[in-house]
């Protein structure tokens, strides 16, 4: 059942797009109701897997796999006559499909499984033109990142992590703003770019990951691959390869300065783009750092680790001051990613164990309340098409509902204790502190994001939700149905985020109780076998 | 606290903070099935009595038992709740560390408690009355209004109950936020929208220190914590803090530095200066907001905060002194703006400050239990003439500027004697609840030097003066009337209940203060003695013993004259109501330069404000034209080659032909040069 499950959530939604897709004209109206059936099926699906984890993790340990299916997907080389079996493949090298959730996969996933369906449902009043394509590309790009955080094999991590940028391409390029095209473009080149150099990087650790362990197939499995003996693997390799998945998962992240492709990509894209981009597709770089970088090339990671926390520090203040001086809220939701991201990154390079959990923690955390900001810009831009703050203003008073969510996901997001934000921010930046990689002038800059980020939200909702009213003429437009005030529809939509938000922040060990033991054993470990490996290397030198 | 001399288990007492909870939780059920507001405060009423009932039988238990065994003043006792946040495993200890939710009681706790609920109930009472028209109908917002009161009590006792510095700095945040939402509750007032943005910045810029100083004790501690011991929780962290006091960090000592960067936070949630320019601006919210947030409770949480560290702070000479400065320095700039204001609330805010101030100064010359008194006294008298203000302010319109209108004590008998009590209180009248408390507090000061004593008596004279001179301003003279307030202003009688109750508090408290009998000739007035059963308390708390010296009594007849002299020198001078200030003629440019607040805003937007922002635009102008620059010019190279290599392939036959026949020959040229 977890396998049936678990690819029901990578293969469902491929399925439902092409069926989307050749929906015949007449039943466009269908297509909505479609995604969204799909969507709920996928949220049941990661609500039922959800609990199976604290299952197998008592049964088998740490590292238990829930819904692990393992198959051949392409093999070459040459086969032993006697057998069909792969396990005899000899010179050549096997992709396989191989998937299964882990403690750090998990929250991912169950995050990835609750806003999809919520971006489809965003899009009913939103998306009136070519439906049929949009809730197409929508599904398509569900399967994508299902893909990336179920995948146990890097290639094939590789290929969803890639087959990502494509939905998303068409979703901003057709349905987004003034500047598509632009950013649509910007986008995909600014990823591309990156990945490839990433893709080098695979491909070359596997070779050597072949050539240390005397095997003569090349594959591509996690777990052998973030076993490597360090010894063999030199430090000056893995630095090497830490900046090959760099390229590729920074600009992802994105991790200052190679940011500038998310305000433009946020803006233009239409709300459930712009929900799914922050809440999950930027967590595809984070992910991919803690996932591979840090286990994989921990030598490397232990180089670079101050360099990447610098930058950190540096994204965190850069991204908050952009924001403050933005008057388009979109793009200043924005640029809060690039600051929040930052201080994701900077608690995953704290390498310490509260600083792991809490950057996981962030990135579900993020997810969740900024994928939430975007949903309420959507809905105030539907009704004003506007997103100009100084176009709007004293918005409290003629949407009062819609006031109480946007405050409570600013609360959130800036970090207020009791709500979820606060916990992953004050790991991450005790764990920045007190690490020893970093130390405490990284803390002490990062802590300044919780001062500008105050500073940027509350002038946002300051400008947008007080003060005397403010409309644009002839707003605002309830042509597609909609109310004044938030609709039902909205307000379901808005809920189950607004409820999270509290119950993760008073109970943030849903998620760190499974979450921990698992980083300790896949990811810190490493680190820690590099950096003993390290400090016996220096002191056996004189 | 154990079990067998507590009447209630422990886990009631837990319950405390949750009542106000509850009651916000069902206003905000009934905002949402939009019932009618008419009745919307009765859950946050019945959720504060409970709370307010339960701290007092919680002090009356604390009482008995410290009553039973004077001499025991151990730490306090722990509640724990359930384990909030996974610190993770450092490789040192075998367990994981926990963040918990846990509540620590003693007898500060018990004190803190007693009047952060009781005034809270009053206040709230009051709002009751309050937060209606002339006609009794509730005003828009009515129920929301209620449902963050609830919030903010839960907030204040979960940060008073807190037993460990995260949770602290849990309630820390949220009264913060609820002064927020309070400070901006009329939001469609820019006004009001802007004081709440720069309450809610400006203390967050305290807890930027704070937050620090929590690191910091983490890193500092984490070498001697036990398995089993949750580092950040009280019992842990001052059971540890002596080694604070000899390990250095940058030329000081740990203990100092901890100290300092949480003293960071008490200034922005105390409003010290230089972080007290939130406070008069908060002014803007509700009056019955003013008098709970910004006077009673809220505002006293730095002060309980560094009481509560006593033992950290206690370490670090260098930590204390700069204490007393900060709180010397606030006492008297603040004294000084507030002579030159007319708007009653806004006095009130600057004279809350320079009281704050009083309590720092007590906290800098090591007296925390004195320091504590203060703000117990303080929190009656306090929200009493805030709330009376309130009710000058309901029965003028919404007129809050003494210029406009004087005599009132025609129209408004009852919040006329209430106020000539909590003016009394304040300006430190012998016998009434300021008096006692202010005068440990310049005790202390004289006992740590004789000119810091001077400095606090001499603003203790100014507090009499412009508390006197905004009373009678306000009360006395001729009757006037702003046309706002129309025909028959009135009084109304929800209001003045309440503010009987707080009357008798300012009256009262100070008692709980000071003990009676001994010899006649070592007894004030040859009957009260200080230190009572406030200290009592205090003893068995964290605060432990503190040294107060044994000054001469004639220090508290002099400050009994100062008071009085004070009291004199306004009623001389503004007796009258006079419509030309006096003070504005005789002092001239001083006077103005008070009035303007000595322009510490505008210095703060011109050096902090605006430089930040310019720095923002200078980072988004980067990313446009800088980062998007340097793409451009990368992705020029294949563009140029492209274009340059474009010419070649334009199609013409003749051209290809010719470059297939230059290629062919440099090839063979080549080839045959190579061979």
């Amino acid at each position: 059942m977890d396998v049936l499950a678990l690819n029901l959530l990578i293969f469902l939604p491929l399925v439902a797009a092409v069926l989307v897709w050749t929906l015949p004209e007449r039943r466009e109206s269908l297509a909505p109701k479609l995604a969204l059936a799909v969507g709920c099926v996928v949220l049941f699906a990661g609500a039922w897997l959800w609990p199976r984890l604290p299952a197998a993790m008592g049964d088998r340990g740490a590292g238990a796999l829930v819904g692990e299916l393992k198959a051949d997907w392409i093999a070459v080389g040459n086969r032993d006559g006697t057998s069909e079996a792969a396990t005899t493949l000899t010179n050549g090298f096997v992709l396989r499909f191989h998937v299964g959730l882990d403690a750090i996969s998990m929250p991912l996933i169950a995050l990835t499984a609750l806003l999809v369906p919520l971006s489809i449902w965003c899009s009913f009043t939103a998306i009136r033109k070519r439906q049929r394509e949009y809730y197409a590309w929508l599904l398509a790009l569900t399967t994508g990142m299902f893909g990336v955080f179920a995948a146990r094999d890097l290639l094939l991590f590789y290929v969803f992590f890639e087959f990502t940028l494509v939905p998303l391409y068409f979703l901003i390029g057709v349905w987004g703003g003034p500047e598509r095209r632009y950013a649509a473009n910007k986008f995909f080149l600014f990823t591309f770019t990156g990945s490839v150099l990433t893709f080098a990087g695979i491909l070359y650790l596997a070779l050597r990951a072949a050539q240390i362990d005397h095997c003569s197939v090349i594959d591509f499995d996690l777990l052998r691959l973030s076993a490597l003996s360090l010894k063999q693997l030199t430090t000056a390799e893995q630095s090497l390869l830490f900046l090959a998945f760099f390229a590729g998962f920074a600009i992802k992240v994105p991790l200052f300065p190679l940011h500038t492709w998310l305000p433009l990509a946020h803006t233009e894209a239409p709300t459930a783009g712009s929900v799914l981009l922050a809440g999950v597709l930027l967590k595809l770089g984070t992910y991919g750092f803690l996932r591979f970088s840090l286990p994989m090339v921990p030598a490397g990671t232990l180089e670079w680790a101050r360099v990447m926390g610098g930058l950190a520090v540096a994204g965190i203040i850069y991204g908050a001051l952009c924001c403050w001086v933005q008057r388009d809220v979109k793009k200043l939701v924005a640029y809060s990613s690039v600051s929040h991201l930052a201080f994701c990154m900077l608690g995953m390079f704290s390498l310490v164990p509260v600083g792991l959990s809490g950057s996981v923690l962030y990135m579900v955390n993020h997810g969740l309340s900024t994928g939430a900001l975007f949903l309420v810009v959507g809905m105030l831009y539907e009704r004003y098409h506007t997103r100009d703050l100084d176009a709007l203003g004293g918005l409290a008073r003629q949407m009062p509902i819609l006031a109480f969510f946007f405050v409570l996901f600013v609360l959130s997001s800036i970090g207020l204790p009791g709500l979820n934000g606060f916990v992953s921010e004050f790991a991450v930046l005790l764990a920045a502190f007190n690490s020893e990689v970093l130390g405490r002038w990284y803390g002490a800059l990062g802590a300044t994001g919780i001062l500008l980020g105050a500073v940027y939200m509350l002038y946002a909702t300051g400008k947008l939700l007080f003060g005397p009213v403010k409309e644009p003429a002839g707003t605002p437009d309830l042509s597609a149905g909609l109310k004044r005030d938030l609709t039902l529809r909205e307000i379901a939509i808005l809920t189950p985020i607004a409820i999270l938000v509290v119950v993760l922040g008073i109970a943030p060990r849903l998620v760190t109780d499974t979450l921990d033991p698992a980083l300790q054993t896949q990811v810190l470990a490493r680190v820690q076998e590099a950096s003993a490996l390290a400090a016996a290397v220096a002191g056996g030198a004189p | 606290m154990t079990a067998a001399t507590s009447i209630l288990p422990a886990g009631l007492y837990a319950t405390l903070p949750l009542w106000p909870l509850f009651g916000a939780l069902l206003v905000g059920l009934w905002i949402a099935l939009r019932v009618k507001p008419e009745r919307a405060h009765w859950p946050v009423v019945l959720g504060v009595l409970v709370s307010a009932a339960l701290a007092v039988t919680l002090f009356f238990d604390l009482q008995r038992q410290y009553a039973a065994a004077p001499e025991t003043h151990a730490g306090g006792f722990v509640y724990s709740v359930y384990n909030w946040i996974s610190l993770g495993q450092p490789a040192s200890l075998e367990h994981n560390q926990w963040l918990a939710v846990n509540f620590y009681f003693d007898g500060l706790t018990g004190v803190m408690l007693l009047f952060v609920t009781v005034v809270s109930l009053m206040v709230v009472l009051y709002a009751v009355g309050y937060m209606r028209d002339h006609h009794g109908h509730p005003e828009r917002g009515y129920e929301r209004f209620f449902a963050f009161l609830g919030v903010f009590v839960f907030s204040m006792i979960t940060l008073v109950l807190a037993g460990n510095f995260v949770l602290l700095y849990l309630g820390w945040e949220l009264v913060g936020l609820c002064s927020y939402l309070l400070i901006g509750f009329y939001y469609g007032k820019p006004a009001a929208a802007a004081a709440a943005k720069k309450a809610f910045i400006v203390n967050r810029i305290g807890d930027f220190g704070f937050a620090l100083g929590i690191f910091s004790l983490y890193w500092f501690l984490r070498p001697y914590v036990q398995p089993g011991e949750n580092p950040l929780d009280y019992a842990v962290v001052f059971k540890y803090a002596q080694h604070l006091a000899t390990a250095q960090i940058g030329g000081m000592s740990q203990a100092t530095l901890v100290s300092l960067l949480l003293f960071c936070g008490a200034i922005g949630k105390s409003a010290q200066f230089p972080l007290h320019v939130w406070l008069p601006d908060a002014m803007e919210g509700p009056t019955p907001v003013s008098a709970l947030i910004h006077a009673a409770t809220m505002v006293t949480a730095g002060v309980y905060m560094v009481a509560r560290c006593t033992p950290i702070f206690g370490l670090s000479p260098l930590a204390l002194d700069v204490v007393l400065a900060v709180g010397m320095v606030g006492a008297v700039l603040t004294a000084t703006m507030a002579m030159a204001q007319y708007d009653l609330k806004r006095i009130l805010a600057y004279s809350t400050i320079s009281q704050l101030a009083f309590m720092f100064v007590g906290l800098g010359c090591g007296v925390p239990d004195s320091a504590v008194f203060h703000v117990f006294t303080h929190a009656w008298f306090k929200a009493l003439l805030f709330l009376g203000a309130g009710s000058v302010m309901h029965a003028m319109g919404g007129i809050i500027d003494a210029r406009k209108f004087s005599g009132l004590r025609h129209v408004l008998p009852q919040t006329y004697a209430v106020m000539w009590v909590g003016c009394l209180a304040l300006a430190g009248f012998p016998l009434l609840a300021g008096f006692w408390s202010k005068d440990e507090i310049v005790h202390a000061a004289f006992e740590r030097h004789a000119a810091v004593g001077i400095i606090m008596l001499a603003t203790a004279g100014l507090t009499a003066y412009y508390t006197f001179r905004m009373f009678f301003l306000c009360f006395h003279g001729p009757l006037r009337l702003p046309a706002e307030a129309g025909e028959h202003p009135h009084e109304s009688t929800t209001m003045i209940r309440p503010l009987w109750v707080l009357a008798g508090g300012a009256v009262l408290a100070g008692y709980l203060g000071v003990s009676f009998g001994g010899p006649a000739s070592e007894s004030f007035l040859a009957i009260f003695r200080p230190h009572g059963l406030i200290h009592d308390f205090l003893h068995h708390s964290t605060i432990g013993h503190p040294e107060h010296g044994h000054g001469g009594l004639w220090l508290l007849y002099l400050s009994a004259g100062v008071a009085l002299a004070g009291i004199a020198l306004a009623w001389l001078r503004y007796g009258a109501a006079p419509v030309a200030d006096p003070d504005a003629r005789a002092l001239g440019g001083l006077w103005r330069l008070w009035h303007a607040k000595y322009f510490v805003d505008e210095v703060y937007d011109a050096l902090f404000v605006r430089p930040l922002r310019a720095l923002g635009r200078l980072f988004f102008n980067t990313d446009n034209y800088g980062v998007d620059g340097v793409i451009w010019l990368v992705t020029a190279v294949p563009r140029g080659l492209g274009f340059a290599l474009h010419y070649l392939q334009r199609g013409a036959l003749q051209a290809y032909a010719l470059s297939m026949v230059i290629g062919l020959v440099a090839i063979l040229v080549l080839w045959s040069w190579w061979t």
